[in-house]
């Protein structure tokens, strides 16, 4: 551009140079060399406009470029989580750790007065196939003789859509078990430190994992109503049994719930679910649990959030002396200030499923700190009133890279 | 004989009466619903799963939400991982027909020329980022008209008998974002190259199409909660840069932008982010009209 112009420029020069050889008369050569001064004045002045111009429009179009570099490309969807992001194709691999510190006067409790690393989940997930999502969790747990053990958590594929019937899918592999909210919730998913009592005792304290199949069925209503069935094999030992209260749940077991939920309004959402489940305990006894829960949630504006929540449970132990029965529940307050702060409160009372059928009741307070949907710091307060017993803890959860879960 | 020409002309009605039913569409936001409720008209059911006073980043899905999505024909998304919250209702819905890939799942981010798009390695230390960019684009009234091309060809797909009605829906709210976005322009003219404050970085787009400039947020860092060495730090630049007004949404915590208020004598102002967010933002349109009025109004005290 800068070249036209000054080409543009001289030839004109020399047009207007061309008649001051032919003249022949002194006075016009004269006029003719003012005009030319002129002339030559006013070309500068329009040379320097035009190169100040030209200059502004190169830095404008530079800018321009460098802005192009950052945008991204357009005409293509934000891809899917697991279904490969950009550069490369991984499927989303993710850590969770959890530390917890617990100080307090109950002398039975082996984590007493210690800080210790409670837990790392390490996941991998991602899609198979169309409708097809495989999901692998292996965890380090702390044990309460102060070891760790690793173990497959979870590993299953989960078909999400089947053949012939709308609404059904399957879920095959190791999993934990359908039954009621909170066990199939991971713990550091919860809104507190500790697994609720009665799901401690009846489920046991890692929570009741199986090896088999779930199908789910979407039912075709107009509210959310979804049965899940399960038949499992848990494994002795492992994950599915129930701490120190008694014998582990084991073997066989068949497990079914009903979970429905209705929108009152548009920020109000009432959630009730009804589970059941029949197994083995490790005596060879059969276990029959049934389980009721119920979920409120009203949210209001921006992330304020209310939320109520309780489970519970009836156990029962067949033996030929005649049948064991026991229940338990938990009840819990949730309310979220937004998104960094929320407090809560729970009650948990239990029938121990010991001979002596004591009752163990508990009140929590918690407090917790969300530093983003991974990473949270919490403190919480219990008092067991049996005991007399108070502890605090304080538990720190991280996490790293993309982690998903199946709708809680 | 009679009976059996009946029943095969009533089968022959089947395909016309499912041709002319209304589509279910499902969108993430108000704000898609509000465009495609302008381009779908009486063809379409439009159904928000977010509140438009909702921080749409955090939406917490619902068993209630999965039935939505399970009977929808059509599911429109921000995309750019601002609304991903979606995929476990999309898992959880059993809908082949909605999922990636398939013509119910629309992303209409797929067409907008993406800013603040970040490079190099990205990590929690950044605070909360984009990896695909800012997706806070729908807040400017030309990607409005992208947004809506969008839906209006995925709406003719679904429908190709209707495809006519909604091109002339389109093309009428084409005219109107080009009529409107004149007179929002002009009512931010005097106000060229104004320096703001905002709470999150939800402006760029926003301040690019009306020559605002974002001259510094109260997080620390994108998704951060604002830290009293900060907003220090805000206090200063707000001073030092002149700067008149303080923007937040609806859903953020008020306290730091009147903190910074106080402190400089700027004005602390809530805008909604979204159709629905306050009272009077019914719609696209009338979103943009609110916001600006708001601006107008603090910028000239």
């Amino acid at each position: 551009m800068r070249k036209i112009v000054f080409g543009f420029i001289f030839l004109v020069g020399l047009f207007l140079v061309q008649p001051q050889a032919t003249a022949g008369d002194n006075s016009e050569v004269d006029s003719l060399r003012q005009d030319l001064k002129e002339l030559r004045s006013q070309f500068n002045q329009m040379q320097q406009a035009y190169s100040q111009k030209i200059s502004r429009m190169e830095a404008k179009i530079e800018s321009l470029e460098a802005k192009e570099v950052t945008a991204a490309p357009v005409g293509e969807p934000t891809p899917l989580p697991g279904l490969g992001r950009p550069a490369f194709e991984l499927p989303d691999i993710s850590a969770i750790g959890t530390v917890v510190a617990n100080y307090g006067n109950n002398k039975d409790d082996p984590n007493r007065n210690k800080l210790f690393l409670d837990e790392i989940e390490l996941a991998i997930q991602g899609y198979l196939y169309p409708d097809i999502w495989a999901n692998f969790i292996v965890a380090l747990h702390r044990e309460n003789d102060g070891d760790y053990d690793v173990d497959v958590e979870e590993g299953y594929i989960e078909f999400q859509t089947l053949p012939l019937i709308d609404g059904l899918s399957l879920r095959a592999g190791r999993q934990l078990i359908g039954f009621g909210k909170i066990n199939p919730v991971h713990a550091h998913h919860w809104n507190y430190v500790d697994r609720p009592l009665v799901l401690d005792g009846y489920l046991g304290d890692h929570g009741l994992i199986g090896q088999g199949a779930n199908f789910s069925y979407l039912m075709p209503l107009p509210f959310f109503a979804q049965l899940d069935l399960g038949a499992w094999h848990v494994d002795e030992g492992g994950h599915g049994h129930n701490g120190h209260h008694h014998g582990a749940l084991k073997d066989e077991t068949y497990s079914t719930r009903l979970w429905s939920s209705f929108a009152l309004s548009s920020d109000q959402e009432l959630e009730i679910g009804l589970s059941g489940l029949k197994s083995y305990e490790d005596h060879g006894d059969r276990a029959i649990i049934g389980g009721a829960d119920f979920t409120y949630r009203y949210l209001g504006e921006g992330l304020r959030r209310f939320l109520y929540q309780s489970e519970f449970l009836h156990w029962t132990r067949k033996r030929s002396g005649g049948d064991v029965n026991r229940w338990g529940f938990y009840q819990h307050l949730n309310y979220r200030f937004d998104k960094y702060w929320d407090v809560g409160l729970r009650y948990d009372w239990l029938q121990e499923p010991s001979r002596t059928k004591e009752v163990n009741q508990s009140v929590s307070g918690i407090l917790t700190r969300s530093l983003t949907e991974t990473t949270k710091l919490r403190l919480q307060y219990q008092n067991a009133p049996r005991r007399d017993n108070h502890t605090v803890f304080l538990q720190a959860i991280f996490g790293l890279g993309p982690h998903a879960h199946p709708l809680e | 004989m009679k009976r059996i020409l009946g029943l095969l002309f009533l089968l022959t009605l089947i395909p016309a009466w499912a041709s002319a039913a209304t589509l279910d569409v499902v969108t993430t936001t108000t704000d898609l619903a509000s465009i495609t409720e302008i381009i779908g008209g009486e063809v379409v059911r439009v159904t928000s799963l977010a509140r438009g006073n909702q921080d749409h980043h955090y939406v917490e899905p619902r068993p209630s939400m999965v039935v939505t999505v399970r009977d929808a024909d059509l599911l429109i998304m921000i995309g750019m991982d601002h609304d991903i919250w979606v995929q476990a209702l999309i898992n959880s819905a059993r809908n082949r027909n909605i999922r990636f890939g398939q013509s119910g799942y629309l992303d209409v981010s797929q067409n907008i020329r993406k800013l603040e798009v970040p490079s190099g390695q990205i990590d929690g230390s950044m605070g909360h980022l984009h990896v695909y960019g800012n997706p806070h684009y729908w807040l400017d009234p030309l990607n409005g008209k992208i947004i809506a091309s969008d839906i209006a060809s995925r709406l003719s797909q679904l429908r190709p008998d209707k495809s006519q009605y909604f091109q002339s829906n389109l093309d009428n709210f084409k005219q109107e974002i080009d009529q409107k976005i004149g007179e929002w322009q002009e009512k931010l003219k005097p106000f060229k190259n104004e320096k703001i404050a905002v709470h999150h970085g939800s402006w760029p787009y926003f301040a690019q199409r009306f020559n605002l400039e974002v001259a510094v947020e109260l997080e620390p860092k994108p998704g951060l909660a604002p830290t009293p060495s900060h907003l220090r730090q805000v206090v200063d630049t707000v001073k030092q840069k002149e700067i008149k007004v303080i923007i937040s949404e609806v859903f953020h915590d008020r306290r730091p932008a009147n903190f910074v208020a106080d402190e400089t004598g700027a004005r602390a102002v809530v805008v909604p982010s979204s159709v629905g967010g306050v009272e009077g933002a019914d719609d696209y349109f009338k979103l943009f009209d609110l916001l600006i009025d708001k601006l107008v109004v603090a910028l000239k005290k």
